[in-house]
């Protein structure tokens, strides 16, 4: 019955005006409310014939996370799993993917070139840049749409005068799911390559393989019996056997790699085996592979915890924007009284999801390909680093986004540069804000050998410009573009580039560029609504109000549709050490345990992903 | 979503419009079209309304006709025969399809595709069928007649004997053919909502250009918005326990933009399933065709 309330509520009061213009205490019920609704219209499963698996053997799925991630659900093994589909967050009829010639208009060079391009770099002095680090870091946790079909490619012209190498861009296809049984009549659908779930599987693997190859010493070519993550005695991790780049560092997911990841990844392999450390006080006779599990389940959940309180609220800096998350975890009554008694009831307005039985809601849970789409925030990376030292503030290396990706992070960055010095760079450094004309130029035109064959010569003149490869993935995936995303949603949409923004030079390099609003692509549509006063990016926020409405629609699905975030979230699964550890801990006391020179840079901020305190040269 | 509405004696509704519990609905033999016999009041008046209005001076509707109505699933077969029959022809509305395609294109009034799509089907059953306003208006009140909860309109359709008038106009039409009556008074909606959809699709700046005919077919496809059931004996399921005289709503369109398959649109692996199917996506697909080889003349 609330629920029905608090939706119709919604509908009345955004038929007024945006939740965000109104006060506080109608915003609050607005946004429960918009989400009461999404969760009953906006979720859409493209599973058609599911793979019925068989249980793990001798794996304790009632207690652990498998590593492909299935019997998380286990009434339905397979919701969530490794090579399962994404979802959709509209309706099925309206996804399928756009086709020639609309699917190249308007060229999406052209919008790389004439709005996404970054002429100069415009940051966002409230937020430090672990934002965008931390931001990947989750993204490569919860998908992938793996390897692009080799055999089919995008191929277009450039536009005239573009000095874009042989003239034309050439783009490698995404590559659909098999069509199956039931698939009559539905577009294409697509693979996730690794676990839905919230289950680390960055660090860990989505599979039994790659969790072997995490656990491994490189010495031995054993697994670390004690349960522990294998990391070399500097602190720093191994080095991934037989990569094709040199100086690639190991992880779960270790694809599209660069110094932001690294840092994360580091930090939160060390957390693991602090973890596993403080399970052994408790549970000294308990083998590694138990050790290992409990510490998995308790390092994710850390992560989560992380992610809902901390990352996000930072970035929806508004009273509301935090309650809306900070309530997501601990509920209305908050993190205090959750400490002090409990939780009241199964609900979770009151005592937030962790806690509360499982909800699917509408369909089996999944990401869904929309979610994808509006996580595209590259916009967010700098096209320039300083890297400096921890305790003079002097500059140790200047390099460009090259310098940092991939296994420069091992051969270029940490010789000069020691981990702590690059964290206290990434604390003291800003990132990108998320408008129009702020797209980091070494992204748009990045060379693709280092990529795909990093010892083949003949590839070192191929590059890729990753906002036009954003654009067209959205359009032949099938996700509405803006206009249409937004009226999926229930939103408001703009008529005019008058109404998507207010800064009448976009406007009129938008209409120069789509010539009508309904063609504008979702990925320039949720940039542009940061100037738009009526309908735009609500105050305090780092995105869109449109990526907003996913974004509370799937934050709260990824703890709500999980066991391990719900019904089993209780002690008796995850031990009383690791249940406290979570409740005890977040990102300042994971950053202080590993890291405690750096604890007098972000002492006194309210939020560690805000900027921190820049050393004063002595 | 499941949602039932039950005040004990009053009314017992259940409405589904997820794909898995319409497909269970459908198997489920106690579920039928036969709507006479007991239930709570507000069911036995919706009953009565249904069974009263949607049939021919002889005879029930095939879409309110009980799964053991005399010969109903032959001629259910027989027509999807001869309707499939025109798809493997190639003749689909050929009288039609070109204004189709200029209402598709937005070059016909709004209100002009009614009659447009009427017409079409009805020159499947009368070779000379012509649909007037009148045809039109009467089949809008016959649709709208047995689920209407609006009880003022109800009552001027009651003094002013439209729902009367409008069947003895449309069965007059047709020869009170019910399959006929059927198509030109309730089907034709599903239809001229399909092509409404398509004509948004056309209109959409960019949007004709990114799709192929398949796809604004299956994207302008519209299912009918419910369909009723009766549970004939009662029945415990999953869903409930429900009493004879139970109604149920299957809301198709709703179930549709979940899994937009013919099992659901047309509810084609039912024993109620509707034999005009593969007409209705080739005429689609025509309309579309038309519509696109049209535009590229000028």
């Amino acid at each position: 019955m609330l629920e029905r309330f608090l939706g119709l509520f919604a509908r009345l009061t955004s038929r007024i005006r945006p939740w965000h213009r109104w006060p506080f205490l109608v915003a609050m019920p607005t946004l429960a409310g918009i989400r009461v609704n999404m969760r009953e219209s906006n979720l859409f499963d493209t599973e058609t014939s599911p793979r019925l698996g068989v249980p793990p053997a001798a794996v304790d799925v009632r207690n652990q996370r498998t590593a492909d991630g299935s019997y998380n659900d286990l009434g339905e093994p397979w919701m969530g799993m490794a090579g399962t589909r994404f979802g959709r967050n509209v309706p099925i009829p309206d996804t399928f993917g756009e086709q020639a010639p609309g699917i190249y208009d308007p060229n999406p060079r052209l919008v790389s070139i004439r709005l996404l391009q970054r002429r100069t770099f415009v940051p966002v002095p409230h937020l430090n840049l672990l934002v965008p680090a931390w931001l990947q870091f989750m993204v490569h946790d919860w998908l992938s749409h793996g390897e692009n079909d080799a055999s089919v490619k995008h191929e277009f012209e450039v536009p005239p005068g573009d000095d874009w190498p042989g003239g034309r861009m050439s783009i490698l296809k995404s590559r659909p799911d098999n069509r199956r049984t039931g698939d009559a009549n539905r577009p294409d659908a697509y693979i996730n390559t690794e676990t839905h779930w919230w289950d680390a599987s960055q660090i860990y693997g989505s599979s039994e393989e790659r969790i072997r190859l995490v656990r491994t010493d490189r010495e031995t070519g054993l697994i670390v019996e004690n349960g522990k993550l294998a990391i070399l005695p500097d602190g720093h991790l191994p080095l991934h056997p037989g990569h094709k780049t040199a100086g690639q560092e190991l992880a779960g997911v270790n694809g599209n790699w660069w110094l932001g990841l690294s840092l994360l990844h580091t930090l939160f392999a060390r957390e693991h085996n602090s973890i596993v450390d403080r399970l052994r006080i408790d549970n000294p006779g308990a083998d590694g592979e138990w050790l290992f599990q409990k510490a998995r389940l308790v390092n994710a959940a850390l992560l989560a915890k992380i992610h809902t309180t901390e990352w996000t609220p930072a970035l929806m800096n508004s009273p509301e924007g935090r309650l809306a998350m900070r309530g997501n975890w601990w509920g209305l009554l908050g993190e205090r009284f959750g400490r002090a008694y409990g939780r009241v009831g199964d609900g979770e307005l009151l005592s937030g999801i962790p806690g509360s039985p499982a909800d699917h809601h509408a369909a089996p849970y999944a990401m869904t390909e929309e979610f994808t789409a509006v996580y595209r925030m590259h916009s967010l990376i700098p096209d320039e680093f300083s890297l400096r030292s921890r305790e003079s503030d002097d500059e140790l290396l200047r390099t460009d986004f090259f310098g940092v990706t991939r296994g420069k992070v091992r051969t270029e960055v940490y010789p000069k540069v020691a981990f702590d010095d690059v964290l206290y760079s990434f604390g003291t450094s800003h990132p990108g804000a998320l408008v129009l004309h702020n797209y980091p130029n070494g992204l748009r035109k990045m060379p693709e050998a280092p990529l795909k064959s990093p010892n083949d010569p003949s590839q070192a003149d191929v590059f890729i410009d990753l906002a036009s490869i954003d654009l067209l993935r959205d359009r032949e995936r099938g996700v509405p573009r803006y206009c249409a995303f937004r009226r999926h949603l229930g939103m408001v949409v703009p008529k005019s580039f008058e109404e998507l923004t207010d800064d009448i030079e976009w406007q009129a390099e938008l209409r120069d560029v789509y010539g009508d609003v309904e063609k504008v692509d979702l990925l320039v549509g949720t940039l542009a609504e940061s100037k738009a006063s009526r309908n735009g990016t609500p105050p305090g926020f780092g995105f869109s109000d449109t990526a907003f409405r996913i974004f509370i629609l799937l934050a709260s699905r990824r703890l709500k549709s999980d066991r391990f975030f719900t019904e089993d979230f209780r002690p008796e699964v995850y031990t009383r050490a690791g249940f406290d550890w979570i409740r005890d801990n977040n990102f300042r006391s994971v950053l202080e345990r590993h890291c405690p020179d750096l604890a007098s840079c972000f002492g006194d901020v309210r939020n560690v992903f805000f900027p921190w305190r820049r050393r004063t040269p002595a | 979503m499941t949602s039932r509405l039950r005040i004990p004696g009053l009314v017992d509704l259940l409405r589904l419009d997820d794909p898995a519990s319409i497909a269970d609905a459908s198997e489920d033999t106690r579920l039928d079209r036969e709507f006479t016999g007991g239930g709570p009041l507000l069911n036995r008046l919706i009953a009565r309304r249904i069974r009263r209005t949607l049939r021919t001076p002889t005879a029930p509707l095939p879409s309110v006709s009980p799964r053991t109505y005399p010969r109903r699933g032959e001629r259910q077969a027989e027509l999807r025969t001869r309707l499939n029959g025109f798809v493997s022809a190639g003749t689909i509305a050929p009288d039609h399809v070109a204004e189709l395609a200029a209402y598709v294109r937005g070059e016909r009034e709004e209100d002009a595709i009614g009659p447009m799509a009427q017409e079409a089907i009805g020159r499947l059953f009368v070779s000379d069928y012509r649909a007037t306003p009148q045809t039109w208006r009467a089949a809008c009140v016959l649709e709208a007649a047995p689920r209407s909860m609006n009880l003022l309109r109800t009552l001027y359709w009651i003094a002013t004997g439209a729902v009367t008038r409008s069947r003895r106009v449309l069965c007059g039409a047709v020869g009170d053919d019910p399959p006929a009556v059927h198509a030109t008074a309730i089907a034709v909606h599903s239809l001229v909502r399909s092509l409404r959809a398509m004509r948004e699709l056309w209109l959409e700046p960019g949007a004709r250009d990114r799709m192929s005919k398949p796809t604004a077919v299956a994207r302008s496809l519209r299912a009918p918005e419910s369909v009723p059931r009766r549970w004939s004996a009662a029945a415990t399921t999953k869903r409930g326990t429900f009493p004879v005289g139970a109604l149920v709503l299957l809301r198709l369109d709703a179930a549709r933009i979940r899994h937009p398959e013919p099992e659901i649109t047309f509810m084609a692996a039912s024993w109620s399933h509707c034999p005009a199917g593969d007409w209705t996506i080739a005429l689609l697909g025509a309309v579309w065709e038309s519509a696109c080889s049209s535009e590229s003349i000028r």
